[in-house]
C-alpha cells in the first residue's frame, strides 16, 4: 500500500498523497508499535483495541490508495477535472466517519459506523471496475481489476478468519487452529497488496478474539460490510475459492484483461524470472539508496558479475557487445534489458536494469 | 497525451537530483519516467520533447551534467552549452529511436 501510495505524483492526488505519507501512514505504524508494545505487556484487550482499529484503517486506506492512483490515472487520459473531483469527494465523505470511527479505537463506534454504511466496501469495489470503462480503457482496467482483486482477496482473506474466529469465540469454543485461508496461496497474496503488517494484524485478531479479548460485535459488522460470511467479490473479481485456487499472480478475471493474462502472464518468461530473481516473495532485494529503486548489494565486481551472468543465464537473455558496457543483454520476446559496468562514477560496479514494471533500475554492490 | 503540468515536472525533477547525487541515470531512465507519466500511449517524439523540457533547468541549474562515462569510473563532461547539448540529446534520440542502456548520454549531479 505504501509503494503504491508512492506512485502517487499527479496534481490532483499530491494532497492526498502527502497527507497520507506524512500524516496517516507515520499514525498508524505508531499505532501498531503500540499495540505490539501492549501485546508483549501482557495487555491484551488494549492490544486487541489497537489491533481492531488498524485492521479497519488498513480496508479503508488500501481503497484510497486505489482510487486515488485511478484518479490521478483518469487525470492523465483527460476526464474532466469536475468529474474526478465529485468522485474523490464522494469516496472521501464515504471514507472519512470510518476512518474516524476506527481512530477512536472504541469497539461501540466502530461497529456502528459499520453497520450504518453496510455497502460502502462494495460500492468502492464497484466504482473501481466501472471507472476505467468510462474513460474507455481496456489496458488499465485490467490493471484497476488486479488491484480490485488484490484488495478484494485480502478484505475476504482477513474477513473470512476473522469471522470464523468470532463465531468460534462467540460460542465459548477453544481457541482455534490456523485458518487454512493463511495456509493458501491466496494468504500469500493478501500479503502481496497490503504487506506483512496485515497479514500480521489479521493473524493477531484472529488469536484475540479466539480469546475472546476482541469485541465480536466489531468483527460481525465488518462481515456484514462485505455482505456475510464470504464477501462478496466486485464485478468480475473470482470469490474466495476461486482466488484460493490460483497460484500467485496467476491469474485475472476474464472480461477484465480482455484477454485474461496478468501483466506477469503478460511479460516475457524472462522477465519473470528477473522478477523472481530480483524480487523474491515481492520485496526487493538489498538495501534502497538515493531511491528505492536503486538497489545496493554487498559485494564487488565478482558478485555484480555472478548476478549478471545468472541473470543473463537464467531469463533466456541474449548477449549483445555495446559501447561503454562490459555487458550487456535483451531479454526474450521484448522483456527488457540489463547493462553491466565494472564501475561507476560513484564507484561501485553496477547492474544497469530496464525491465518496466519491476521496480528496479540499478544495482550497486559495495564491499 | 496529457498536458503535463509543473507539478508532475517538478515531482520527476526531484526523483532525478536524488537519484543523480549517487547514481549514472542513462537517458532511458529519464525517458521511461517520462513515458510512465504521458501514458502508453504517448508518441516516442512526445516522450523527447517532454523528457528534454524536464532536463532543461537541471543542465542550466548544473544540478545535473550530461556527460560520457570512461573506464574506471572517470568521465567527461559534454561540450557546448545547454542548448546545444539539448539540441545533440534529441539528434541522438531520433537516431536510436529508443535510447536503451548505455546509448547516447549519461547524466550525473555533481561528484565529490
Amino acid at each position: 500500500m505504501t509503494l503504491a501510495s508512492r506512485e502517487l505524483n499527479g496534481s490532483l492526488v499530491f494532497v492526498f498523497h502527502r497527507d497520507f505519507a506524512e500524516v496517516l501512514l507515520p499514525s498508524l505504524c505508531g499505532r501498531l508499535e503500540q499495540a505490539r508494545a501492549l501485546a508483549m505487556a501482557g495487555q491484551a484487550a488494549e492490544a486487541g483495541k489497537k489491533y481492531q482499529a488498524l485492521l479497519v484503517s488498513s480496508q479503508v486506506l488500501a481503497y484510497a490508495v486505489a482510487i486515488q492512483a485511478m484518479a490521478q490515472y483518469a487525470d492523465r487520459r483527460l476526464e474532466s477535472g469536475g468529474q474526478i473531483s465529485s468522485t474523490q469527494v464522494k469516496f472521501a465523505s464515504e471514507a472519512e466517519p470510518i476512518l474516524r470511527a476506527a481512530l477512536t479505537e472504541d469497539p461501540r463506534e466502530i461497529e456502528r459506523i459499520l453497520d450504518a454504511h453496510p455497502e460502502v466496501f462494495a460500492g468502492w469495489a464497484r466504482l473501481l471496475e466501472e471507472w476505467p470503462v468510462r474513460i474507455d480503457d481496456g489496458a488499465h482496467k485490467a490493471e484497476v481489476a488486479k488491484v480490485v482483486w488484490d484488495i478484494a482477496f485480502l478484505v475476504v482473506a482477513t474477513y473470512e478468519a476473522a469471522g470464523a474466529a468470532a463465531e468460534i469465540a462467540g460460542g465459548g469454543r477453544p481457541p482455534i487452529p490456523p485458518l487454512p485461508v493463511f495456509a493458501t496461496a491466496g494468504g500469500a497474496v493478501a500479503a502481496s497488496y497490503a504487506g506483512p503488517v496485515t497479514l500480521e494484524m489479521a493473524e493477531v485478531l484472529r488469536k484475540l478474539i479466539a480469546l475472546g479479548v476482541l469485541d465480536v460485535g466489531v468483527v460481525a459488522a465488518l462481515s456484514h460490510s462485505l455482505g456475510g460470511g464470504v464477501a462478496p467479490a466486485p464485478p468480475g473479481i473470482p470469490n474466495a475459492l476461486q482466488m484460493s485456487a490460483e497460484p500467485k499472480g496467476g491469474a485475472v478475471p476474464q472480461g477484465s484483461s480482455g484477454n485474461g493474462q496478468s501483466p506477469q502472464t503478460k511479460a516475457a518468461g524472462g522477465a519473470a524470472r528477473a522478477n523472481e530473481l530480483l524480487r523474491p516473495g515481492g520485496k526487493l532485494i538489498g538495501q534502497a539508496g538515493s531511491s528505492s529503486r536503486i538497489r545496493i548489494l554487498q559485494g564487488g565486481r565478482a558478485e555484480a558479475e555472478a548476478l549478471f551472468n545468472q541473470l543473463v543465464r537464467e531469463t533466456g537473455a541474449t548477449t549483445i557487445t555495446k559501447p561503454g558496457l562490459a555487458g550487456f543483454a535483451e531479454l526474450p520476446d521484448g522483456g527488457g534489458s540489463i547493462g553491466f559496468r565494472t564501475s561507476s562514477t560513484s564507484g561501485p560496479p553496477t547492474i544497469d536494469v530496464r525491465i518496466p514494471s519491476l521496480g528496479i533500475r540499478e544495482i550497486k554492490f559495495i564491499p | 497525451m496529457k498536458l503535463v503540468g509543473d507539478i508532475d515536472l517538478d515531482d520527476i525533477r526531484k526523483r532525478w537530483v536524488a537519484e543523480g547525487s549517487e547514481s549514472d541515470l542513462g537517458l532511458w531512465w529519464l525517458a521511461d519516467d517520462v513515458r510512465e507519466i504521458l501514458g502508453a500511449d504517448a508518441t516516442e517524439d512526445e516522450v523527447r520533447v517532454i523528457t528534454l523540457r524536464a532536463l532543461r533547468p537541471l543542465l542550466e541549474s548544473g544540478t545535473l551534467r550530461a556527460v560520457n562515462l570512461l573506464e574506471g569510473g572517470k568521465f567527461e563532461m559534454w561540450p557546448g552549452d545547454v542548448d546545444e547539448q539539448l539540441d545533440r540529446i534529441a539528434e541522438g534520440w531520433r537516431a536510436t529511436h529508443d535510447p536503451g542502456i548505455g546509448d547516447v548520454v549519461w547524466f550525473i549531479g555533481p561528484r565529490g
